[in-house]
C-alpha cells in the first residue's frame, strides 16, 4: 500500500503520442505510477512498450501529451533538481576530452558547492564504484564497464533524491553485469536513494528491485505491478536459484508474454 | 526535406535577396554595387547570348581536362603508392611537404614557357590531383583485411584480388574526391582566367570589371555560382550512385 | 610523453618531415648547378637572390604586410564561421531558413569575389582582407555546423538532464564538434593562401603575390623563383603548424577514436 506521505515520485495519466504524417502514433497510454520515497522500482516490458519514453518524461527531458509528473511535491516540466540518471550508452555520454575525475565532477561545479567539497563528493564517489584510482584516467582508456561504473559515479556524487536507469547494463557482458548489478544494490542502501531501473532483462529486474512493473506496448499502458518479496540481501547465485525467485520471474515473464499487441490509434 | 523547412528555406532566400537589395541601394552607388533588380535581368539576357556559353565551354572543358587528369594520375600514384607500403611512409612526409603548396604559385613560372590554355588545365589537375590521391590513399587504408584473407583463401591472384576487393573499396572514396575536386576545378579554371586572361569565364568577368561594365559583371558572377551549384548538384548524385551498393561501413552513411 | 622520450620522438619526427624535402632541394641544387636556361637558373643563383630580395628592406614592404592580411583575414572567418556554424547546426529552423543561401554561397568559387569586392569597395588593404575571409568563411562555416549538428544525442540529454547551465552546454557541445571545426579550419587555411596570393597578383601595391608577379613581367627570374619558393615554404609552413595545434587539440579525440580527422 503506497500511502501519499511517502510518494516522492507520482507519474498520473501520462501519456506521449507523436503524429507521423496523418497518424497518430501512442508511444505512451496514460499510466499511473507511485514510487515511495528510498523504493526500487524496476521496469520491464517488450521493447517499443515506451519505457524508455517513460523515464524521458519522467526526467524532464520530454513533455508528455497528457497526465503530469510530480517529483518531491513539484510539477515535472524541466529537468528536476534531485535528479541523477544514467544511460545505457556508457561511452557516450561521459565527455571524451574530460577526464574520469572531471566528468564526475561536472554536475557539480554548477551547484553552489565548495571547491573541497566538490573534490571530496568526486572522491568518495568513485572510490564508491572502485574507480579511485582510475581518476585521471580518460574515458577511452577503460573498459565498457568501467565507463559505465563513471557514469554511475557521476550520479551518485550528484546526490540525487531519484535515480533513473535506462538499461545501464545491457550494453555490458554478462560477467561484468552481475558485478554492477550487485554494485548498484550495494549503492542504493548506502545512499538511501528512490530507483527507476528500466530494463527488459526481466532476471535482472527482480533480482534488483522491489517492485516490478510490466508496461504494455502502446495503448496497452500499465499491465501489471508485482511486489518481489525477496530477502533484502540478495546475491547472484543463491538469490538466482531460489524458488521464490523463478516463480516471480515466471510471473512477470508471462505478463510481458501476454500483453496483447494493440493497434496504434488511428486519427484522421 | 519536409515541407517545413522547404517553406522556411525559400523565406531564407527572399529574405536574402531583398536584404541585399535594400543594402545596395541604401549604402552604395549601383555602379559599385548594382541592386539585383538590375542584376538579374542582366544574367537573363547574357544567357541568350553566344559569347556567355562559349566562354562557358571553355571554363567547363578546362576544369573537366583537369579533372580527368587528375582522377587518372591521382589512381595511379594512389595504387602504386598504397601497394607498397614502406614507399608510403618514406614518401608521406613528402606528400606532406607538397600537398600545402598552392598550385598557383605555378603561374609566373608557367607563364614564361606555356600558353595560358594549358597552364589553367594544370593548375586544375595539380590541386585536384592531390585530393584523388588522397582520398584513394584513405580507400586502400579502409580495405577490409578479413575480405583480403578470404579472397587468398579461394586462391584469387593479386590482380583478381585487386579488381574483387580493392578497386569496390576504393571507389566510394572516389566519389568523395569527385565531388570535393567539382569546386575546386571550377576555382582553378576561373583563376586562370581571371589572372592570366585564359580565354573562358574568368576573363570575361575580369575584362567587364577592367571596362567599366560592372552590371554585367555581377550578372556573370551571379551565373557563374549558378553554374556551380549545377556541376555541385551532378557531383553528389554521382557520388550517391557510386556509394548506394557500397556495404555501409562508413560513418557518414549510418547518419 | 614527457621527458627525453618525448623530446627525441619529436625531433625524429621534425628529421623525418624535412628529410625527404631537404634530399630532394640538395638533389634539385646539384641537378640544375650547370643550367643555362634562363628559364630554371640553378638553385644556388635562385638562393642568392632569396638572400637579396628578402632577407631585406623587402621583408617589411611585402612580407609582413601579406602575412597580416592572411592573418586577419582567416581569423575573421574562423570566428565568424564558427560563431555562425554554431548557430547554424544547433538550431534546425536556422538550417532551414539558411540552407539555399549557403549551398549557393558554398559552391561560388572564391576566386570571383575578388573583381566583385574590388568594384565594390575599391582597392586597398580592406578589400584583400574581405575577401580572404569571404573566401575562407564558408569551409569553417559548414564544417562547424555539421559537427554541431552530428553531436550525440546522449550527450545533449546528460547535460540537460544534469541542468548545467545554458553557456557550459554551448561549449561542450561546440568542443564535441571540434574535429570537425578544425577540418574545416584546416581547409580554409589553404583557401586563405590561395586568395591571398591570387588578390595580390591581380589588385596590389604590394605583397608576395604582387612582387612575385612584378619580377616575372621584369624577367627577374632568379627573384621571381626565390619568391615561388617562398610562397611554398609558407604554405609548408603554415600547413605544419595547423597541424601541431590540431594535435594538441584533439589528443582525446585520436585517442577516443584510434586516429585522426581525415584531412578532406
Amino acid at each position: 500500500m503506497v500511502t501519499s506521505d511517502d510518494v516522492l515520485l507520482r507519474v498520473a495519466g501520462v501519456g506521449k503520442s507523436y503524429r507521423a504524417r496523418e497518424r497518430t502514433v501512442d508511444a505512451l497510454r496514460r499510466i499511473d505510477l507511485s514510487v515511495r520515497d528510498g523504493e526500487f522500482v524496476a521496469v520491464v516490458g517488450a521493447s517499443g512498450c515506451g519505457k524508455t519514453t517513460l523515464l524521458k518524461i519522467v526526467a524532464g527531458l520530454l513533455p508528455a501529451t497528457t497526465g503530469e509528473v510530480v517529483l518531491g511535491g513539484r510539477r515535472v516540466t524541466e529537468p528536476p533538481a534531485e535528479l541523477g540518471i544514467v544511460f545505457q550508452e556508457y561511452g557516450r555520454s561521459l565527455f571524451a576530452w574530460k577526464t574520469v575525475r572531471q566528468n564526475v565532477e561536472l554536475p557539480l561545479r554548477h551547484r553552489s558547492l565548495g571547491r573541497a567539497e566538490r573534490r571530496a563528493l568526486v572522491a568518495e564517489a568513485l572510490d564508491a564504484v572502485g574507480l579511485g584510482q582510475a581518476a585521471d584516467a580518460y574515458p577511452w582508456q577503460l573498459s565498457g564497464g568501467m565507463q559505465q561504473r563513471v557514469a554511475i559515479a557521476r550520479a551518485i556524487a550528484y546526490r540525487p533524491r531519484l535515480l533513473l536507469m535506462d538499461e545501464p547494463f545491457s550494453a555490458v557482458d554478462a560477467q561484468t553485469r552481475g558485478d554492477l548489478e550487485d554494485l548498484l544494490a550495494r549503492l542504493w542502501r548506502r545512499y538511501a536513494m528512490t530507483v527507476l531501473f528500466v530494463t527488459h532483462d526481466i532476471d535482472e529486474a527482480v533480482y534488483l528491485s522491489q517492485r516490478v512493473v510490466v508496461l504494455g506496448t502502446g495503448a496497452a499502458g500499465l499491465v501489471d505491478e508485482i511486489p518481489v518479496d525477496l530477502p533484502a540481501e540478495r546475491d547472484q547465485l543463491t538469490t538466482r536459484s531460489s524458488p521464490r525467485f523463478g516463480e516471480l520471474r515466471a510471473r512477470v515473464y508471462a505478463r510481458v508474454r501476454h500483453t496483447p499487441q494493440p493497434l496504434e490509434s488511428v486519427t484522421p | 526535406m519536409s515541407a517545413d523547412s522547404r517553406w522556411l528555406g525559400g523565406v531564407g532566400l527572399v529574405v536574402a535577396a531583398a536584404g541585399y537589395e535594400v543594402v545596395a541601394r541604401a549604402f552604395f552607388a549601383p555602379e559599385h554595387v548594382p541592386p539585383l533588380s538590375a542584376v538579374v535581368p542582366e544574367a537573363a539576357r547574357l544567357l541568350t547570348e553566344e559569347r556567355f556559353w562559349v566562354a562557358t565551354g571553355r571554363t567547363l572543358l578546362a576544369a573537366v581536362a583537369g579533372a580527368a587528369i587528375a582522377v587518372v594520375a591521382g589512381i595511379v600514384a594512389g595504387f602504386a603508392i598504397g601497394a607498397v607500403p614502406p614507399l608510403l611512409r618514406v614518401m608521406s612526409s613528402t606528400l606532406d611537404f607538397l600537398r600545402p603548396v598552392p598550385s598557383i604559385v605555378l603561374i609566373p613560372v608557367l607563364v614564361l614557357v606555356l600558353d595560358v590554355a594549358q597552364i589553367t588545365v594544370l593548375l586544375v589537375a595539380v590541386s585536384c590531383f592531390w585530393i584523388v590521391l588522397f582520398q584513394v590513399l584513405y580507400g586502400l587504408r579502409d580495405v577490409d583485411q578479413v575480405a583480403v584473407d578470404t579472397a587468398r583463401g579461394f586462391r584469387l591472384g593479386r590482380l583478381a584480388r585487386a579488381v574483387h576487393v580493392t578497386w569496390p573499396t576504393v571507389l566510394p572514396y572516389l566519389g568523395t574526391a569527385l565531388r570535393l575536386i567539382v569546386s575546386v576545378a571550377l576555382a582553378l579554371a576561373l583563376t586562370g582566367g581571371l589572372v592570366m586572361g585564359a580565354a573562358g569565364l574568368g576573363e570575361l568577368i575580369w575584362s567587364s570589371q577592367e571596362s567599366g561594365e560592372f552590371t554585367g559583371m555581377y550578372a556573370l558572377v551571379l551565373l557563374t555560382g549558378g553554374i556551380g551549384v549545377a556541376l555541385d548538384l551532378g557531383a553528389r548524385l554521382a557520388e550517391r550512385r557510386l556509394l548506394h551498393w557500397h556495404v555501409g561501413t562508413r560513418r557518414e552513411l549510418a547518419r | 610523453m614527457t621527458g627525453v622520450r618525448g623530446l627525441r620522438a619529436a625531433a625524429a619526427g621534425a628529421g623525418l618531415a624535412l628529410g625527404l624535402p631537404a634530399l630532394l632541394l640538395t638533389l634539385w641544387w646539384v641537378a640544375s648547378a650547370g643550367s643555362t636556361s634562363i628559364f630554371l637558373p640553378p638553385l644556388r643563383e635562385i638562393a642568392a637572390a632569396f638572400d637579396d630580395v628578402w632577407l631585406s628592406d623587402a621583408f617589411r614592404r611585402d612580407v609582413v604586410p601579406s602575412l597580416w592580411r592572411l592573418g586577419a583575414g582567416y581569423a575573421t572567418a574562423v570566428v565568424v564561421g564558427v560563431a555562425a556554424g554554431y548557430v547554424i547546426g544547433r538550431w534546425a529552423a536556422v538550417r532551414a531558413l539558411t540552407s539555399p543561401v549557403l549551398a549557393y554561397f558554398r559552391v561560388l568559387p572564391a576566386p570571383v569575389m575578388i573583381p566583385v569586392l574590388l568594384v565594390a569597395v575599391g582597392i586597398g588593404d580592406a578589400t584583400k582582407l574581405v575577401v580572404i575571409a569571404l573566401g575562407a568563411l564558408w569551409p569553417v562555416l559548414l564544417n562547424t555546423a555539421d559537427g554541431v549538428r552530428s553531436v550525440d544525442d546522449v550527450q545533449l540529454e546528460t547535460a540537460a538532464a544534469y541542468r548545467l547551465p545554458a553557456w557550459t552546454r554551448h561549449r561542450l557541445v561546440l568542443r564535441a564538434a571540434s574535429p570537425r571545426v578544425f577540418a574545416g579550419a584546416r581547409q580554409a587555411l589553404g583557401i586563405s593562401i590561395i586568395l591571398m596570393v591570387v588578390s595580390e597578383m591581380l589588385m596590389s601595391t604590394d605583397g608576395l603575390g604582387f612582387r612575385v608577379t612584378q619580377f616575372q613581367r621584369s624577367f627577374a627570374i632568379p627573384e621571381m623563383w626565390s619568391g615561388v619558393l617562398l610562397v611554398g615554404a609558407l604554405g609548408f609552413a603554415l600547413a605544419k603548424l595547423f597541424e601541431l595545434a590540431e594535435r594538441r587539440a584533439l589528443r582525446w579525440h585520436r585517442g577516443a577514436t584510434g586516429r585522426q580527422e581525415e584531412a578532406w
